[in-house]
């Protein structure tokens, strides 16, 4: 997101939305609470910190070090688009429309659904403005589970590093997920709390996730014969 | 069973900490977490008297606090909130070499780079004469750069304890107090007794039993950690250790603070003690997330209390007319032993000196790591305990004695009676005198000193030593030689952790707010 503007039906008449092309360049997306389920269907789903608050968001990883795996020229290849994804190239905004967009965003060009209807926002605008809102108030919700985990220092740091072929290293770093360990001697207490707030399947289902890393690499092999990599869990300190 | 073998058989399932400041709670909390994590079924009984207030020692501490707490279980983020904390990357020291504009120098926490592989003070040396050399501190590591930036040694995103340069703190010591006995009485299920002592009861080999509070309340016990402060209720009152003084090597013995306010809600918070030397003294200036602590240390042979004040005044400027100044008489010296029966001496009990490089804090910790990690089992286990403080404290005490006369003895003032009586060797303890003129050709290294764990180490004495000007001339390092090399290495690295730290880290109060707000992470 570098350069929102005001969404102007004058302005932005022409402009469409292609919802098939959202995705490309984004490495990670941030996710609401109700997506865990469906994201970790295709993608690892880890944690990564605000650089201005330092509380962890709740995140999807849709690349090794590179392009988006899952955004090709043909669409969107996952079972699931995270909502965050799909919305990228929008946000709220006060007055007007009360959308702002990023014209550079590649989902935003000629093809696509109309977002200006003669002189006036067309409904999809109404729509993607509901999304918006439903997505800050999942949004929310995750960021509410992680500061549980976080609280019950359920969390650890998930440090990857991609080897290529001729033994270049890349680390991936600020990265985060579930300490399996640490949630083994979780005090019966807490393990009752966290149980009656969904959070305990939450975290199984983040921690069952990193195992998509393979997956990321198989989708690296296949776009990328000839940059081929493996993908290595350090241990934590 | 002989009497004396079922003495020294008594299991220590009973400790007593006696007074409730810093010193006290820390004690306090040690102990209890220490009893917590082993589940040694060891109790933990603080008594604090109403009346006698504390004297709060102690606003800046060393890097070491970041381990007691973490010991404790009081996190980063608590503590900073807590306590008004602010983060300190080392001291500047202002006007000791000379008394000319802007002379200064740092001696930061961050060891100089490759320490642990080599040391770069002769490769530093051999260069420093060049035009535009930078000095010592800067060369060797870039701590400094950050403290003259105003920039905080962590972001927000970094976990608690963790930085990207070693930090400490200051705190306000009153609230540190209020936090560690909340923390004690609420997670860690020390008891908590408010009451005077009135009388302390002694049984075999002249151990103190117990302690009778005015109200008649019997608080008995098998250790007793002494924290009452300059009072020294029991190795004082009871066992009249000896205490010795050091006032021929350290002349100051009084002390006058301020609380001056920030200008404005966003004044930037110097994130460094700032120690600047006047004419029979010094001022130190540190700042927390409320206020600045500002006072000034003097010695009253050499300049009066009313001057003194005046100085401190004309420090702080316009800001300081409204203030109340306190005013503190510093006895400077140690107990000749600080563990004695079943008593050991911990705080101002144990002993106090001037706050120069903020020891008094990590003395307490000090003491409790060795008190709390090897609470001894047995009455009998006591006695090797006793013997190992001891040796351990008093070698501990003669060092910071030793390395706060250095910051004095080096100086190039001649401008008063004070600076000149310090430059007299007449008044250096005969380890600094030696080990004075071995640094003139070589160094400071870990083989000059006794211990392995020293309080103050090597790279702080050449942080001093050099950011004063010593006059060494240490052997001259081929540029060509394997050494070399790996000298420009470790500088190498450090100029770019230097680029990095001072693109990302953030302002000094930013952090804190941010750490206020949202809080640190655990990882």
């Amino acid at each position: 997101m570098s350069a929102l503007v005001a969404l102007d039906p004058r302005r932005h008449r022409s402009l469409r939305f292609d919802a098939a092309a959202a995705g490309r360049g984004r490495a990670i997306a941030q996710l609401g609470r109700g997506e865990i389920a469906l994201a970790a269907c295709d993608m690892p789903l880890c944690l990564a910190k605000d650089s201005g608050t330092g509380r962890f968001n709740l995140v999807a990883l849709m690349a090794l070090g590179g392009d988006n795996l899952f955004a090709g020229a043909a669409g969107f290849h996952a079972t699931y688009m995270p909502q965050a994804v799909l919305l990228g190239a929008f946000r709220l905004a006060e007055g007007g429309t009360g959308l702002a967009i990023d014209p550079t965003d590649a989902a935003l060009g000629a093809r696509g659904a109309a977002l200006v209807d003669g002189e006036g926002a067309a409904p999809l605008v109404a729509e993607l403005r509901g999304a918006l809102q439903r997505l800050v108030e999942d949004v929310t919700a995750a960021r509410a589970l992680a500061d549980a985990l976080a609280r019950h220092r359920l969390l650890r740091a998930w440090r990857l590093v991609l080897r290529r072929a001729d033994a270049r290293e890349h680390a991936l770093d600020g990265l985060y997920t579930i300490d399996e360990a640490a949630l083994a001697v979780l005090d019966d207490d807490a393990v009752a709390a966290l149980h009656r707030e969904g959070a305990l399947a939450a975290a199984a289902v983040i921690a069952a996730s990193r195992h998509q890393v393979e997956r990321l690499r198989q989708l690296h092999a296949a776009a990328n014969p000839d940059d081929r990599l493996t993908v290595h869990e350090l241990a934590d300190d | 069973m002989a009497a004396n073998q079922r003495h020294d058989d008594a299991l220590v399932t009973q400790v007593v900490v006696v007074g409730g400041g810093s010193a006290g709670w820390i004690a306090a909390c040690r102990l209890a977490a220490q009893a917590q994590r082993t589940r040694s079924g060891v109790a933990v009984t603080l008594v604090e008297s109403a009346r006698i207030p504390t004297v709060g020692v102690g606003e800046g501490t060393w890097p070491t606090m970041r381990n007691t707490l973490a010991k404790i279980g009081i996190s980063e983020t608590d503590f900073v909130r807590g306590c008004d904390a602010a983060f300190k990357q080392g001291a500047r020291f202002a006007g000791w070499t000379d008394d000319s504009p802007g002379e200064g120098y740092y001696h930061p926490l961050n060891p100089p780079a490759g320490a642990t592989e080599l040391d770069l003070a002769p490769h530093w040396l051999a260069q420093s004469d060049a035009p535009g050399a930078e000095d010592f501190a800067t060369w060797v590591d870039f701590q400094a750069t950050l403290c003259d930036a105003g920039l905080a040694p962590k972001s927000i995103t970094t976990p608690e304890w963790v930085g990207q340069a070693n930090y400490a703190y200051h705190l306000d010591a009153g609230k540190f107090a209020a936090l560690l006995r909340a923390h004690a009485v609420e997670r860690l299920g020390v008891r908590h007794v408010i009451g005077d002592v009135a009388r302390v009861e002694q049984g075999e080999g002249g151990d103190v039993t117990a302690l009778v509070l005015a109200d008649g309340a019997v608080i008995a016990g098998d250790l007793f950690v002494d924290c009452t402060g300059f009072a020294a209720l029991l190795i004082g009152g009871v066992y009249e250790v000896p205490f010795r003084r050091c006032g021929d090597v350290l002349f100051a013995d009084r002390a006058i603070a301020l609380q001056v306010p920030y200008d404005s809600e966003d004044a930037p918070i110097t994130c460094h003690t700032v120690s600047t030397a006047q004419a029979a003294g010094w001022i130190w200036d540190i700042g927390l997330w409320t206020r600045r602590g500002v006072g000034h240390v003097y010695s009253s042979a050499h300049v009066s209390d009313d001057a003194a004040e005046a100085a401190l005044r004309r420090y702080v400027g316009p800001a300081a007319d409204s203030l109340t100044a306190r005013r503190i008489t510093i006895d400077g010296g140690h107990r000749e032993r600080f563990w004695q029966n079943n008593v050991v001496a911990v705080g101002l009990s144990a002993g106090f000196i001037e706050p120069l490089e903020a020891s008094a804090l990590m003395l307490i910790e000090a003491s409790m790591d060795a008190v709390a990690d090897r609470l001894p089992r047995t009455r009998g286990a006591m006695h090797v305990a006793a013997r190992q403080f001891n040796a351990a404290f008093t070698h501990h005490w003669a060092r910071i004695i030793e390395f706060l006369k250095l910051h004095y003895a080096i100086t190039k003032r001649t401008d008063t009676d004070f600076w000149r009586d310090n430059a007299s060797p007449a008044t250096w303890p005969d380890g600094l005198a030696e080990r004075l003129e071995l640094w003139r050709t070589q160094p400071p290294a870990p083989q000059d000193f006794d211990h392995a764990r020293e309080v103050f180490s090597w790279p702080s004495y050449q942080y001093v030593l050099h950011g004063m000007r010593f006059d060494a001339r240490y052997a001259r390092i081929d540029p060509a030689a394997p050494e070399s090399a790996l000298a420009r290495r470790h500088r190498a690295r450090a100029e770019r952790a230097r680029a990095e730290a001072m693109q990302r880290l953030p302002r000094h109060r930013d952090l804190i707010r941010a750490v206020r707000e949202h809080g640190l992470q655990a990882v």
